[in-house]
């Protein structure tokens, strides 16, 4: 029993390592050569986890050489633009002016419905508004909705809004970070007033709380059980 | 990025290289014990030669067992017991048998990770 378990642990942080190796790339969007790694990890990976028998060197061995394989196949396509395109091939321009390109459609071997599923993805309910859309190399579909159809923009109205800033979390069930309050340009003084200014005593009875440049707050105590 | 790449250039080449590395010194130490076996496979007075094969065997189990599924080192190290019982109690055509299976089984470690056309497909 504790064969499997130490393989496993090992396995598994190898796993983590080389996933993190591969860059954050692999995690959001996988590209064909990224998608065939992670499936042949998985099944590698799973062999000498199960079976004692078979040398963990077996597994290791594998995967090693399919990260490294990956890294090098990536740095080599980021590098040469006809190595990339063979690799991941070109994105496919599937809807023009709001019409189907259906050769295109027939090379990429989608069927009506899973255009109509994307564009509803894409909350395009009326292929007509479509002005251009294109199937990436990593299967998405991207889009651009006709500009009469476009949600109006404040820049269409000669609006100027204030600009936006993005909120950061302070306090996470009564944990303080101390970066995330620098990056608002606050101090632990500001903190305490907000704080005692909602009732609470210190940030262990804060379950969250969040703030911006602009001073703005949002602001949720713990609830005692 | 290109300490990435280097890296994996690296572990590529590392692989390659202590791959070799076991691989030579997997078949030097099968030979000698292919020679040790061949040597106490006369009579049963070739007893010191069988033990001088167990110590060899038993030095480089950690690494034969990172090298070939453990059944086949297993079966070896069973052997080798059985070979030297065999011996102890004077049963000739026994022992005879026993050494013909262990060669057989460190043969076949020997080339284990042979690299040819056919071990690949």
């Amino acid at each position: 029993m504790l064969v499997p378990f130490t393989r496993t642990i090992i396995l598994y942080s190898l796993i983590i390592i080389a996933v993190r190796f591969m860059g954050k790339r692999q995690i959001g969007e996988m590209q064909p050569t990224e998608l065939v790694v992670t499936i042949l990890i998985s099944a590698v990976a799973s062999v000498p986890m199960q079976d004692i028998n078979i040398p963990l060197t077996h597994g290791v061995v594998p995967i090693l050489t399919l990260i490294a394989a990956e890294v090098i196949i990536s740095t080599l396509s980021l590098k040469s633009t006809r190595f990339r395109h063979t690799l991941t091939g070109l994105p496919v321009p599937i809807i023009r002016d709001g019409t189907l390109d259906q050769p295109a459609l027939k090379k990429l071997r989608l069927s009506i419905d899973d255009v109509f599923e994307d564009l509803r993805l894409n909350s395009v309910f009326d292929m007509r508004q479509v002005k251009y859309a294109q199937v990436e190399t990593n299967g998405r579909m991207s889009l651009l909705v006709d500009t009469a159809s476009s949600p109006v923009t404040p820049k269409m109205l000669s609006l100027t809004p204030d600009g936006a800033e993005p909120f950061h979390v302070i306090i996470s069930d009564g944990y303080v970070s101390k970066s995330n309050l620098r990056q608002i340009g606050k101090d632990e003084a500001w903190m305490s007033k907000i704080i005692k200014a909602h009732g609470a005593v210190n940030a262990s009875d804060v379950f969250v709380l969040c703030g911006d440049k602009s001073g703005n707050i949002i602001f949720c105590k713990k609830e005692k059980p | 990025m290109w300490w990435r790449f280097a890296t994996a250039c690296v572990l590529i080449a590392a692989i390659i290289l202590c791959g070799a590395l076991v691989l030579t010194h997997m078949r030097r130490v099968c030979d000698t014990m292919i020679e040790l076996i061949d040597s106490s496979s006369s009579d049963l007075k070739g007893i010191d030669d069988l033990r001088r094969a167990k110590q060899l065997w038993q030095r480089y189990l950690p690494l034969v067992c990172c090298y070939v599924i453990h059944d086949l080192a297993d079966a070896v190290s069973e052997r080798l017991e059985r070979a030297e019982a065999f011996s102890i109690t004077g049963a000739e055509d026994e022992y005879a048998a026993t050494l013909l299976e262990l060669k057989m089984h460190i043969e076949l470690i020997r080339d284990y990770d042979k690299l040819t056309v056919r071990s690949i497909f």
